[in-house]
């Protein structure tokens, strides 16, 4: 499960980092970047906190555990800006409809 | 910042190229296929002899050995390249890619040219000897037995998913030379010929079909086997096995990424022709087979840099995790997404690739049942989840 945890983290760091140079560069495949970035951020806090409470048993439904503090500012990102379900779907769109247009990827 | 590489590294890009266009055989030649990991068919052995004639076939490596001693960034490219023109390396893979790397990191001279050489240049192929029906995962379980008489190690036990040892000239396996040494401590690698008398290769069916011959049992009945086919010093086999590949660690996830490359591609296709491309549950799939594909390479990227600093990672681990279920996932709804259609026999998943495997333009339902091999071999993902879970992040056993 930990390791679980920490591939989808470095999923979505390669990702974010990705996008950051992107939007420096103005690269073409910016917005692509950002929505890849949103969705794997998102994926990763879901799984993060699916097994979080795992690892923590009964402790981490205490008010005194961080976890909570985690968790809630966890969701709130993963609300905002459009949440990791509506970023895949915009990726999907962007890639098909480059596909269709004869793009390389 | 720019993520490309630098001019010398294009320029050598450059050179294969124009060096493939030149030398790279017509599909008329390949006609003929390979029925297994060891069976080269004749114009591929000419087509790797001319590669490595040329210093194109093994570039990290000497040229007498089919290389020109080029860097770990260079070699990268040389793979990228050869994946972009569907070229496959080797139709030995293992003897290429592990075989190879492994007597040239551990053999004498005398060994490099009696073995290795003759591998690279495909006048010899070789199967690799691991797995036992009570040690795959767990390798360092093996029992097959190596007894010194004289000259000779006598050879007794049996190896199981060795894969295309029928059509073999030499087993590289790892045997057991001291029984009473801890579990890691007594096995050694010695090269087997397939033709010593004892020797008994049993291939078997694989999922695909009872005539995709490739996985065998292998016997040994008092193989008499000469002491000087030996690999590396007597009980350092352990060393053998997990020292031999190196940096070549830092390339193998390139594979998974040209491959999940190939499902964006053939899988927009498919959801276009089967017109799922408003279908909700079909872009949530494809969204993040598109985020597996990006995240895979950027990975990719990161350990190759790593690599050509000389860093040590066990980043390989996650990229092989990381690539192998992507892949699953995406074959799986593709098939899902096709339907009915998935099931027609003569269908193709992609238009042929002469010099490439035939495997990997097979129809969308083999192409399913072949997914499944991902995440078992080159290491199960349950060990790969146990590599990283105790290298990296120093979870205990």
């Amino acid at each position: 499960m930990a390791v679980d945890v920490y591939v989808a983290i470095e999923r979505a760091r390669a990702l974010y980092q990705f996008a950051a140079l992107a939007i420096a560069e103005d690269d073409e495949r910016r917005a692509l970047a950002t929505s890849m970035a949103k969705a794997a951020a998102g994926d990763a806090q879901r799984i993060a906190a699916q097994h979080g409470f795992q690892f923590f048993g009964a402790l981490g439904y205490t008010w005194e555990n961080d976890l909570q503090l985690y968790l809630r500012r966890a969701k709130a990102g993963d609300a905002m800006c459009g949440t990791a379900n509506q970023h895949r779907e915009r990726v999907a769109r962007l890639t098909l409809a480059s596909l269709a247009a004869g793009g390389s990827r | 910042m720019k993520l490309q590489f630098d001019e010398a590294t294009e320029a050598f890009r450059r050179e294969f190229d124009a060096w493939l266009d030149a030398n790279a055989p017509s599909p008329d030649e390949a006609a003929e296929k390979s029925r297994s990991s060891a069976h080269i068919p004749e114009w591929a052995r000419a087509w790797q002899r001319t590669m490595f004639d040329a210093g194109w076939l093994v570039p990290g490596n000497s040229p007498e050995y089919g290389g020109r001693n080029a860097s770990v960034i260079e070699q990268f490219v040389h793979l990228e390249e050869l994946g972009r023109r569907k070229i496959y390396q080797s139709f030995n893979p293992q003897g290429l890619s592990i075989i190879t790397p492994s007597i040239l990191a551990f053999g004498t001279d005398e060994q490099k040219q009696k073995w290795a050489r003759p591998v690279l240049r495909a006048e010899m192929t070789a199967a690799l000897g691991m797995s036992e029906p009570d040690a795959g995962s767990d390798l360092a379980g093996l029992r097959t037995r190596a007894t010194r008489d004289g000259d000779v190690f006598v050879v007794n036990g049996q190896k199981v998913w060795t894969s295309g040892a029928h059509d073999a000239d030499f087993i590289f396996a790892f045997v057991r030379t001291e029984p009473d040494a801890a579990k890691h401590k007594g096995i050694s690698a010695l090269i087997i010929p397939t033709d010593t008398p004892g020797v008994t290769c049993r291939p078997f069916g694989s999922v695909n079909s009872p005539d995709d011959l490739d996985f065998n049992e292998v016997f040994f009945d008092d193989a008499r086997v000469p002491a000087e086919n030996l690999i590396g010093d007597l009980n350092e086999g352990w060393r053998v096995a997990t020292g031999s590949l190196g940096h070549e660690r830092a390339f193998l996830w390139l594979g998974y990424a040209d491959r999940l490359d190939e499902l964006v591609a053939r899988g927009g296709r498919v959801v276009r022709e089967q017109g799922l491309h408003d279908d909700s549950l079909t872009l949530d799939w494809y969204g993040r087979l598109v985020v597996d594909q990006h995240a895979l390479r950027l990975l990719g990227y990161r350990t190759l840099g790593g690599a050509q600093r000389g860093v040590e990672t066990q980043e390989q681990s996650i990229l092989k995790l990381l690539g192998s279920e992507a892949v699953q996932r995406a074959t799986l709804h593709i098939v899902e997404a096709l339907g009915e259609d998935a099931l027609d026999p003569t269908g193709r998943s992609g238009p042929d690739e002469p010099l490439n495997l035939d495997v990997w333009t097979a129809g969308w339902f083999e192409m399913y049942l072949r997914s499944f091999a991902a995440t078992i071999a080159g290491g199960t993902s349950q060990i790969q989840r146990n590599i990283v879970s105790e290298r990296v992040l120093g979870l205990p056993r």
